[in-house]
């Protein structure tokens, strides 16, 4: 079977970080998908993403972004995290965003993750993203950039793709 | 597994795989070896399914920072080919387009040898009604690489097969430069009905 | 639990929309594939939009990113439209037998919040016109989905052979 459901989880209180661990490793990818927002008293935040407990300038990413007037295309090099735009309270339970976590239990290779973003309000993203490390991903940790916590009804659902 | 959460009262469900039938199956799996080869194949492809999604990692032994990743379906390499493509380099965003091309494009980019070691291009193409013998055959990919340096790539390509008239049954993929793909590139091949 | 098709309609004649009734709320997150075509004249491309439980009012946004093979751009329709605007795909122009290729991603589509699409899209044509899309939704009501209808933002028609297909995953 090539979809099979790892853990969702549905927030029924505010909270500030959720983290995927003990990921088993016998699939080919993973898909996480994130549906909700942050609570911040503004339009956007930021959804950040760590590895295994990896606090280095071991992250980078390249993104293709249009908000609706403009196409432009950024990265970041040596960062502590990866990272999408999710909407904040102004915006309401409005992001969508599926990451591909390619060949995250692969030993011989660094890990990608292809993803994308979608907040009709303000943006939509695909970004690529590298974490400079050839460890297997055993755990996934997510929290907001400057807001408080992840908003009451957001979801977070993870899938091994074999 | 765990998951675990800051906050109590939150629901959690952990599942493992269920029994019921599966509409996303896994036909083809290659991971190659040591040496590299020139091209992956996937020969006759079962014709059960409605649509197909090739994902894969790949890098390319080229002495450059990054390839393209063709794919050419039943073997025709005549000019029956279109190629779009969306991206941006993490400075600028382009559009460009070839026709009457012999090749389509599997993935945008991938690494190359100069790339920082260990680092894969990645790629999700999609190729739907590929059984059809009354339509030609449109490709969409989602593709990427980043290296930690001021070469990346991220974006959005399609691809046009102009045979309407013949199912796809093969394909082969392999990089714009023809070198060949390294150690540890890894694609799967997955039938959805 | 894996991913399931729920239907699938293919066209043997014209039709000005698609739709998909009655849908599961058993699963977590919908897909919808697309192969599709219009006879909208003398265009290359056609937009193709989205509604839900047969609402039309002014509850959808949409903003995207596109290229058309030779330059790139960004636009939106802010909150208070009437539609979902989610795909870009062939219209009757394009290269004959040649047809669009989407798919459409719906998260927590049962659930009592606003419902978020996230949508990429590319048409086809041997010529330097063709599109890429990548494409944010939103229809800002709150009942759970279960109808989506599919149309012509400019009233052409689907075409025969065009085909759309509803996946749950669970």
């Amino acid at each position: 079977m090539a979809y099979t459901l790892i853990a969702s989880q549905t927030l029924l209180n505010p909270t500030a970080t959720v983290t995927f661990s003990g990921i088993p490793q016998g699939f080919k990818d993973l898909m996480l998908e994130f549906n909700g927002g942050i609570v911040k008293a503004a339009n956007i935040d930021s959804l950040l993403v760590q590895f295994n407990n990896d606090t280095g300038s071991n992250y980078s990413y390249t993104d293709l972004s249009g908000n609706g007037t403009t196409a432009s295309s950024t990265r970041q090099s040596s960062a502590t995290y990866f990272w999408c735009d999710v909407a904040a309270t102004n915006l309401g339970l409005s992001s969508v965003s599926t990451f591909n976590v390619m060949s995250y239990a692969n030993t011989n290779v660094y890990k990608t993750t292809l993803y994308r973003e979608a907040t009709a309000g303000n943006d939509t993203e695909a970004r690529v993203s590298l974490w400079r490390s050839t460890t297997a991903i055993t755990s996934i940790k997510l929290f907001p950039y400057t807001g408080s916590g992840f908003a009451t009804g957001s979801t977070f659902k993870l899938w091994g793709v074999f | 597994m765990s998951i675990k959460s800051m906050s109590s009262g939150n629901r959690s469900i952990s599942m493992l795989a269920g029994q019921t039938p599966e509409h996303h199956v896994l036909i083809g799996d290659v991971t190659v070896g040591a040496g590299g080869t020139a091209s992956i194949t996937f020969s006759n492809i079962d014709q059960s399914y409605q649509h197909l999604q090739i994902r894969g990692i790949a890098r390319s032994s080229v002495s450059a920072e990054s390839d393209a990743f063709r794919i050419r379906l039943n073997g025709d390499a005549g000019n029956n080919y279109a190629r779009h493509i969306l991206y941006g380099n993490g400075a600028s965003v382009y559009s460009m387009a070839a026709s009457s091309a012999n090749l389509g494009t599997a993935s945008g980019a991938v690494t190359g040898s100069t790339a920082t070691a260990n680092t894969f291009g990645v790629f999700i193409l999609d190729i739907l009604d590929y059984s059809s013998t009354a339509k030609n055959k449109t490709l969409r990919s989602i593709y990427g690489f980043d290296y930690n340096s001021t070469v990346s790539e991220i974006g959005l390509t399609s691809s046009l097969w102009m045979n309407s008239s013949t199912a796809v049954t093969s394909m082969n993929l392999f990089t714009g430069s023809s070198s060949n793909i390294v150690q540890f590139s890894t694609i799967q091949l997955y039938g959805v009905k | 639990m894996p991913m399931t098709l729920i239907s699938r309609q293919t066209l043997t004649g014209t039709a000005a929309s698609v739709t998909f009734n009655n849908i599961p709320q058993t699963f977590q997150t919908l897909k919808l594939v697309v192969s599709s075509r219009t006879d909208r004249a003398s265009q290359p491309s056609s937009d193709i939009i989205i509604r839900f439980n047969t609402d039309s009012s002014s509850s959808y946004s949409f903003r995207r990113i596109y290229g058309n093979g030779a330059s790139t751009a960004s636009d939106n329709l802010g909150a208070g439209a009437n539609n979902g605007l989610v795909i870009l795909t062939c219209g009757a122009s394009a290269t004959t037998s040649t047809f669009g290729n989407a798919e459409v991603t719906i998260p927590n589509y049962f659930g009592s919040f606003n419902k978020a699409i996230s949508t990429d899209s590319v048409s086809e044509n041997n010529a330097t016109t063709a599109f890429q899309s990548l494409n944010a939704a939103l229809w800002a009501l709150t009942p759970a989905i279960s109808s989506i209808a599919l149309s012509d933002y400019n009233s052409a028609n689907f075409v025969s052979g065009s085909t759309f297909s509803l996946y749950g995953i669970s």
